[in-house]
Order: C-alpha cells, then structure tokens, then sequence
C-alpha cells in the first residue's frame, strides 16, 4: 500500500507561484481540498500573497546564532513549522530547483534554534524538527526529467534529502511531479490534478 | 575575455567577500576585463514578480530596466564567474532569484515556439566558474544535493559554447578550516582564475 493512508493530522501547506491564476496554485487549490475531506488541521502559507522576503538580512546573517526569541520576523513561520507532522511544498521547479521565494523561506526559516541546533565543540548539526513525520513535495516542470537531472534535481533532493535530516528519523517523503508543463494540454493537467486530489485524500 | 562576477552574500566582512576579491584579482592578472554584480548591495529583488511570470514566454519578457542592464551584461561577457556561500545544498535565494529573474528567455535562451526545444543564447560564453564555501563535507553535498554545482557546471555548460569549460571550486567545512587554510584556499582561486 504505497499510497495508504499516511497523511498527517497537521498539515502545514506552503506554496510559491506569483500568479493566483496559474496551474501550481490550482494544485494547492486541490491539496488543501482533499486535506479538508477529513478531519485533521491544516495551515497554508501563500509565500507570494503574504508578501514574504526571501533575501536573507546582513542582521539574520550575522544574528544566525541567537536564539529565537531575537528572531522575531520569522516567529509566527517557526512556530507553524514547529506545529506540523506533515509538510507539503506546492511549487514550480525553476532552473532546476524551488523559486526563489521558496529557497528564501529554507534560508530564513530553517535555522538555527528553529529547525536544528550546532552544539558547542561538534562540527555534527541537531535536527530540532522531529515533529515532520513526513515531507510531500507537489511541483511542475516546463521540460522533461533528463533536463532536471542535469539541473541537480534540486526540488527534489534539496527537501527530501536535505531538509529531511532535521526531521523524525523516520521522516517519509513523497515526489509528485509533472514534466512537459510548457507542451501539456488539459486532458494531462487535470490527470496530474486527479492524481494529487487522490494522493492527498 | 569580458568577465562577470556575480556575487552573493549580505555580510560585506565575510569569507565570501574574500573569495570575490581574490577572484576579480586573479582575473585581472590573466588581463581580463572583470566587471562585478554584487546582488545584496545593489538590492536585487530575489522573487520573481507577478508581472514577470505573466510575460516570461512573451517576445519581450524584461519588465525593468534593472534585469535589462544585467541582461546587458551576460550578453557582453565571456567568462561567468558565481562566488557565494551554499545555504541549504544550494545558491542563496538572491541569487537563485537572479537565475529566475534573468536568465530568461530572449536572455539565456529561446523556447522554439513549434518544437518546445530550447535554443541557447549564452554560446558566446567560454568560461564558467563556481566558487562556494559550504558548512559540511564535500561528500555530503555529492550525496544530498549539490544543486549549485550541477546548475553552474552542467545546465549552464550546456547552454554556452560548445569547447566552454567550467571550473568548481568548493571549500567545504568552512567553520572549522584555520586561518591558514582560508589564505592557501584564496591563494587558489586567484591562481586558478589567472589561468582559465
């Protein structure tokens, strides 16, 4: 059962695409739906719509240590990501990897004190995010899968790899992706609508 | 050859900003003509805008005159040289923003409005370069993600000349290295970009 029912109760949503019109933020449309089917919390966090910055600040960078307390631009994001046992990226795959807007909200959010900590004397990092028991990534793509394999897969590797290692141990993950968005027609968008409704039911 | 320095890290104190001096320095030794981006300073938006998105596959895709002038730029140089600090296995956002903003259709390539293939317009490109510090072990960023490198070394490789060369250099574990090995590490790039 690849597919059996191992949602979690808290989902946190976080979606990156400029256009409220587009095809990607209909598949958000279509997640937070199905997640709504049952009954379990669910917080979406519109990146674009919020408004949020993605460069990381001369003050963050130099702050990156303090604890959160000193953090108070990313409080409420750190708190939503301390929350959740689920959390689910619906994004575009630019050159390869999340926009801009995503990577940003990794700098920024994911950092010390939030989602891991670098204990004194050790080169060895702490995950502090046991809480992920599971990372669904939700993404489109213009070109085909030989041309992101050679962009480094980085919508993929990045949080399923990378991020997951602050996560439970355990932690499952899940790649939903579509290639050839620039060639589709509809007949294949509302399959890959259909089959991440199903997914996420 | 013209050079393009791209550079990206907000603390104007840090290893990074080191790395870029040592780069431009090697660069002009080899008599090269080195312009620099440094993204933080100039304030560049890292995030697509809504606007952008709406006319990315337009005839005409550059909405302000910023992106025209680093369009500008890329299109005059031979030699792409990206200097920054790895976050999160990849390029901080600002300049994964300048990928999304600028490396755009009608500036990086065409979309061929009939096949869907892409046709490149960086051929004019000989040199690529990536330089980057990251926190963790070289071996870590092979087996998780090392999205810098295969953007900058192989997807933008492919894009410019066909005999184009690209150049990775990674100092990894950079909280841990000592003062010595910073300077022999600096005292690498500038050697290796004096003889690109």
């Amino acid at each position: 059962m690849r597919f059996g029912n191992t949602l979690g109760k808290k989902c946190l949503v976080v979606h990156a695409h400029p256009l409220p019109s587009s095809f990607n933020t209909a598949l958000r449309d279509a997640v937070l739906e199905s997640l709504s089917l049952e009954k379990r919390e669910v917080i979406s966090i519109d990146l674009y719509e919020e408004g949020f910055r993605p460069e990381l600040s001369i003050e963050e960078k130099i702050g990156h240590l303090n604890p959160i307390a000193k953090k108070p631009l990313i409080n409420d994001h750190a708190e939503k990501l301390q929350w959740a046992d689920h959390l689910i990226l619906v994004h575009p795959t630019w050159w390869g990897g999340a926009p801009a807007m995503l990577k940003g909200w990794f700098d920024r959010v994911w950092v010390n004190e939030v989602a891991f900590t670098l204990p004194p004397g050790k080169a060895n990092i702490k995950g502090l995010l046991s809480n992920i028991r599971r990372i669904s990534v939700v993404t489109t793509h213009g070109s085909g899968p030989f041309r992101n394999r050679l962009q480094g897969l980085g919508s993929k590797r990045t949080p399923l790899r990378g991020l997951r290692l602050l996560c439970h141990k355990r932690c499952k993950t899940d790649w939903l992706a579509m290639y050839y968005l620039d060639r589709s027609d509809l007949l294949r968008r509302d399959e890959f609508l259909e089959r991440v409704r199903k997914r996420f039911s | 050859m013209k050079a393009l320095i791209l550079y990206a890290n907000p603390d104007s104190d840090s290893y990074s900003a080191d790395l870029k001096a040592s780069a431009s320095k090697g660069l002009l030794a080899a008599g090269h003509d080195v312009s620099e981006i440094d993204l933080y300073a100039m304030n560049f938006q890292a995030a697509m805008s809504p606007e952008e998105r709406l006319r990315y596959h337009d005839a005409d895709p550059i909405v302000d005159h910023q992106i025209q002038e680093q369009a500008d730029l890329v299109a005059a140089s031979q030699i792409l040289v990206f200097v920054y600090p790895t976050w999160w296995f990849g390029m901080p956002a600002v300049l994964k923003g300048w990928f999304d903003r600028v490396m755009i259709p009608t500036v990086a390539f065409d979309i061929n409005p009939e096949t869907k293939l892409i046709e490149s317009k960086l051929r004019h490109v000989r040199r690529l370069v990536g330089i980057t510090t990251t926190g963790s072990r070289k071996w870590q960023s092979f087996l998780i993600a090392d999205t810098g490198r295969w953007l900058i070394c192989r997807a933008m490789r492919l894009l410019s000349h066909p005999n184009a060369r690209s150049t990775w250099l990674h100092f990894d574990r950079v909280d841990q290295r000592s003062f010595r090995q910073r300077e022999m590490f600096l005292k690498k790039v500038e050697i290796k970009l004096s003889r690109l």
